[in-house]
């Protein structure tokens, strides 16, 4: 977004790609993976802006659709830990290589999850969803060095869900009328 | 367990034995499971992650997990996570089906998390593992996914 053009190059290192027709162009989309405030830049791992934003403004908008497409995680989670009850809580282990052996149990339990998933058993009741309240908020960025093209990637796509949201809006306003 | 081992007559430690060569087996079995998505798989992912929440070209979420242990003995300092209890975290990363397609290996808590007094951990050490880490990480998937970019380039929805 340095010289301000529309849509602003995303050249990274990705190597499958979408192509979204937003109004009249086509807008070129680089793969990523959505993940919380706790991962570094990354071209294929995409961070939510820090700080809190003013609202109504793009990265306002951009961080609240963030957070909706995040909640797919947090929801496995919570319909593992629903399902195998025993990782609610504290889960005591002992004796001779007990890491090794948890370690199998939790993979196990998660391969099991994706086969009930497959057979359409899905943990019913509440999910029990994490909180991000308790999560450390990363105010600013920790690294001291930025891997830009991240940085980059953030900003194309928040051009692209902004825009594409004003589209959506005036749409609406239309059919009103 | 104990109500396990009592119901079937067994010891306790019967029990864990069991346990364990159930995970094994299972993990044996069906490591098949969780793997990373094909080409159509991702658009999938993409398309439905575009319709439900907003975020086009998305295709999975990632997040970490602590599971809460109560560590046997030796080293369990280094389990001890921001959160005060002593975990073993896992990176998840999942698709809209809410199956995990890819997870990492098995961290001690302390590890990949930062802990809540910085006063306490060498400046930037924890910081620079978890960046090369998560880096290291990244670059085993863009290698994977080199494969997938062979079958088809470009997707088309809107």
């Amino acid at each position: 977004m340095d010289d301000g053009s529309f849509p602003p190059t995303a050249d990274d290192g990705t190597k499958l790609s979408f192509s979204l027709f937003a109004g009249d162009q086509t807008v070129h989309i680089p793969a990523y993976i959505n993940a919380d405030a706790a991962f570094s830049y990354s071209a294929h791992c995409i961070k939510p802006y820090p700080n809190n934003m003013p609202r109504d403004s793009p990265k306002y908008l951009f961080n609240k659709i963030h957070s909706k497409a995040r909640q797919f995680i947090e929801q496995t989670w919570g319909m593992l830990t629903n399902r195998f009850r025993r990782w609610r809580s504290a889960c005591e282990v002992n004796g001779p290589n007990w890491q090794k052996r948890i370690s199998n149990m939790i993979h196990a339990c998660m391969i099991l999850h994706n086969v009930c998933i497959d057979n359409s058993d899905f943990a019913s009741g509440r999910f029990d969803v994490d909180d991000d309240e308790d999560e450390r908020v990363f105010d600013k960025d920790q690294w001291g060095f930025h891997v830009t093209n991240g940085v980059h990637v953030r900003d194309y796509l928040s051009a692209i869900i902004n825009s594409e949201w004003k589209m959506r809006v005036a749409d609406d306003v239309a059919v009103r009328k | 367990m104990r109500h396990t081992a009592t119901m079937f007559a067994r010891g306790e430690t019967t029990c864990f034995k069991i346990e364990d060569q159930f995970a094994e087996s299972v993990i044996d079995v069906f490591y098949n499971e969780i793997k990373l998505p094909d080409a159509e798989q991702c658009e999938a992912t993409a398309q439905h992650f575009y319709r439900e929440r907003g975020m086009p070209g998305c295709i999975g979420a990632m997040d970490g997990k602590h599971f809460h242990i109560t560590a046997g003995g030796g080293d369990d300092v280094s389990f001890k996570c921001y959160k005060g209890y002593r975990s073993l975290t896992v990176l998840g990363l999942c698709d809209h089906n809410y199956k995990f397609t890819w997870i990492s290996d098995f961290w001690p808590g302390k590890l990949l998390f930062l802990s809540r007094d910085e006063s306490c951990q060498p400046a930037g050490y924890y910081n620079l593992t978890r960046f090369f880490l998560l880096n290291l990480t990244f670059t085993g998937l863009s290698q994977r996914w080199a494969a997938v970019e062979q079958l088809s380039p470009q997707s088309t929805h809107g």
